[in-house]
């Protein structure tokens, strides 16, 4: 498979997303760090909340609701 | 021995006052030449005959026929050669050609800038002729009132300005070879990848804006937003309240958001330090093109286009100075008081103008920003009669702008009260003003947020009436409006403050970028995708920054303008080869996109005939006319098709006819919406057609 798993892009190596979908991914991890020591939820209870944040990137929240359709 | 003085302008509303300004009785005669007005006005013994351009006359043009690239060989001609539009271009040409017989002397009188500079020299070379440029002198002016064009006469230059004209040339040539070439590769590409054509156009200039709004848009999509707490709280004094600034601004924990307002809530505060000082806010400098652009968008949301078209109109009625300047200093050669007096006459401004007048020296406040050729944007004094709504909002902005830039600082008194509510320091904040200084001047633009506290003690005991922790989002970086995308691209030195806004307003018409708050479109981000992967070089800004600063250093003579021009022949040569190299490439990338933009722009609904098929817009070749069908007509599986309204455009609603589940379209009137069902035999419009 060479597509990203959300859009059809190409996806980077060593990922399974495409360059944009990566980033958004790296931010979305360095993010949590942040959201843990704010409120001290949990990565699941995190990402559900950011899918409901308004000024989450689209492509944020794309990455978001893929994790967690796989969970 | 008298003179016949052939003097070009550059619009036929500034020949007409030069002539009464230069004419010895103000009464210049108005002739005509074919189609085209001209003055003749008399000025001593001399006869100085006035005719206008209509900007630029004469264009450049690819030498030898043919669509292709790369294109190096170039020459100057006639615009209307070019197939440029203003057909009226042939007709100023032959009248200068006959009025330049027996001219014994050639004057350039167009704006003293660049392309003024451009336009009269490109006029004498080769609509009069070579020998003509050795006669030629040049005014110099940056207000179009009787007094300054006289001004300019005497001290008129003894020869053109060759240099900034070398410049002039120079950027033009420039432009061509990067716009034409780079166009042609990204529409060739898109042809040799799909087959079908399109105009794709880049520029120098054009790329880098565009990439700007491409990374900011990456940006936002990317965006994480952090959460942190602010702690609100009032007090009461007096039966007045006043807000309470909590000593940390944010607080990233809930928990310590929580433990403040735990501590503090229902409690007292006392006063333990109380704090004052004067703060002295200068009056602005008055504006340059730039500085006027981002007040106007702010103040009255008016797009850095129509703000310069204002300007413009304003300056060609000899109300305000040349606009397209840099400069944010008036230098001691212009008449302040002089023009103060002219606008006290004018009731809007005679108070503030009087109240100036009666200072013994004016001493206006100087912005860092210089401009060789022209000072700060600032009024002439004579009093508008007829303007229109943006107009009359610009004028007003320069006219209180000039008066605020000669009038005295705003200076206020700061308190700060610190009062301690069980362990935590919060701020009473206080704002006097002592004296108003240049905000008078500049109303209604300015607002003084005066909170006036009572006499507050050390010791004092405050009530907390209110408390409360509220949680929020850091932000994503906001979006470019033509304003910020403006100053983005003035502090990045690319453009010149003649080009920038034409710049940005291509991209809109070329569809890379929409709204008034920018976005980027689909086909935009495209195509900077496309070229960061094969052709870096041509959206590069460090590229057009250096390409800037030669045509800076032709002006100033440290650079010959032919040796710049061989440069960018060497730069762009390897770009193009590289880009021929990957055409198919960026060709096949850029026509998905274009493909997926063309199916969502006439993408109507499902087919209600064969529920399969798509029905889209479709255009008759012969008649030209709109249409609609299903996909599967070109199958033959399907004869679906509906007549479309022709003369208005025609949007998706994503809905069908609940009758008879044709799709539901939709039209504007004005801006009013109206939807319909497509199918013209639907039995919802029975009654319709009665």
């Amino acid at each position: 498979m060479t597509s990203c798993k959300i859009c059809q892009r190409k996806h980077i190596d060593g990922s399974t997303y495409c360059d944009h979908h990566h980033t958004a991914y790296t931010n979305l991890e360095e993010g949590y760090k942040q959201w843990r020591y704010a409120l001290g939820v949990s990565w699941v209870e995190y990402l559900e909340k950011i899918t409901k944040t308004s000024g989450t990137g689209r492509w944020v929240k794309e990455v978001a609701d893929d994790i967690l359709s796989g969970l | 021995m008298p003179e016949r003085i052939l003097v070009i302008t550059e619009k036929p509303s500034s020949a007409r006052r030069i002539a009464r300004a230069l004419d010895d009785q103000g009464k210049p005669s108005s002739l005509k030449n074919g189609s085209v007005q001209y003055h003749v006005s008399r000025r001593g013994e001399d006869e100085l005959i006035i005719v206008s351009a209509l900007g630029h006359l004469y264009t450049i043009i690819q030498k030898g026929k043919g669509w292709n690239y790369p294109v190096y060989d170039i020459e100057w001609a006639p615009t209307y050669q070019a197939g440029k539009s203003n057909p009226r271009t042939r007709a100023h040409i032959n009248a200068i050609k006959d009025l330049s017989q027996g001219a014994t002397g050639y004057v350039s009188a167009c704006d003293y800038d660049i392309e003024g500079s451009l336009i009269a020299y490109t006029i004498l070379l080769y609509a009069v002729g070579d020998h003509s440029l050795a006669k030629s002198r040049r005014m110099l002016y940056s207000t179009l009132t009787r007094e300054d064009l006289n001004k300019s006469w005497e001290n008129m230059l003894p020869a053109l300005d060759y240099p900034v004209i070398a410049a002039g040339k120079a950027r033009h040539e420039m432009d061509w070879l990067f716009g034409i070439n780079l166009s042609r590769a990204l529409s060739l590409s898109v042809r040799k990848a799909s087959g079908d054509f399109k105009t794709l156009s880049i520029g120098r200039v054009q790329g880098p804006t565009l990439r700007f709004v491409k990374e900011r848009e990456e940006e936002i999509n990317t965006f994480v937003p952090i959460p942190y707490w602010k702690i609100n709280a009032e007090t009461k004094i007096e039966d007045k309240k006043y807000p309470l600034e909590y000593e940390k601004q944010r607080l990233e924990r809930e928990v310590h958001a929580k433990d403040v307002a735990t501590a503090c809530r229902g409690k007292e505060g006392t006063i333990k330090a109380i704090r004052s000082e004067t703060e002295t806010t200068p009056s602005p400098p008055p504006f340059n093109l730039g500085d006027l652009q981002r007040e106007a968008y702010r103040v009255f949301k008016m797009n850095p286009s129509a703000t310069l078209a204002s300007a413009e109109k304003l300056y060609l009625s000899a109300h305000i100075s040349y606009p397209r300047t840099s400069s944010q200093k008036l230098p001691s050669s212009i008449d302040l008081r002089e023009i103060l007096r002219k606008l006290a006459k004018n009731p809007s401004y005679a108070k503030q103008a009087e109240v100036l007048l009666m200072k013994k020296r004016l001493i206006p406040r100087q912005g860092k920003k210089d401009d060789v050729a022209h000072p700060a944007i600032h009024p002439t004094g004579s009093r508008p009669r007829r303007l229109g709504d943006n107009e009359k909002n610009v004028y007003d902005l320069v006219v209180k702008r000039f008066l605020a830039c000669l009038s005295e600082p705003a200076i206020h008194e700061k308190i700060q009260g610190d009062i301690d509510v069980n362990g935590h320091l919060f701020y009473l904040n206080g704002s006097k003003t002592l004296e108003s200084g240049w905000m008078d001047s500049y109303q209604p633009y300015v607002k003084d947020k005066e909170v006036l506290l009572p006499e507050l003690k050390v010791g004092m005991t405050l009530p907390i009436t209110k408390l409360s922790s509220r949680r929020n989002y850091s932000s994503p970086p906001p979006r470019f409006n033509q304003s910020t995308l403006l100053r983005l691209m003035e502090n990045q030195n690319i453009g010149t403050k003649a080009t920038r806004t034409n710049i940005i307003d291509t991209l809109y018409r070329r569809h890379y970028i929409e709204g008034n708050i920018v976005r980027i479109t689909d086909l935009g981000f495209s195509i900077i995708e496309t070229l960061e992967r094969y052709s870096p070089d041509i959206i590069s800004v460090e590229m057009t920054r250096e390409l800037e600063q030669n045509l800076e250093d032709i002006q100033s003579g440290n650079l010959h303008a032919d040796t710049v021009i061989e440069n960018t022949v060497k730069t762009l040569d390897p770009i193009l080869k590289r880009f021929k190299e990957n055409a198919e490439k960026i060709g096949s990338e850029i026509s998905l996109t274009l493909k997926d933009m063309f199916y969502k722009e006439n993408y109507l609904g499902k087919c209600p005939s064969c529920g399969e098929g798509d029905i889209m817009i479709q255009r008759n070749r012969k008649t030209g006319k709109n249409f609609a069908s299903c996909t599967n007509t070109k199958n033959g599986s399907c004869n679906q098709t509906y007549s479309l309204p022709q003369k208005k455009k025609v949007y998706s609603t994503g809905q069908r006819c609940v009758t008879c589940s044709a799709p539901v379209i939709k039209m504007y009137y004005g801006r009013k919406p109206w939807s319909l069902c497509l199918n013209a035999a639907c039995p919802t419009k029975k009654g319709e057609h009665k």
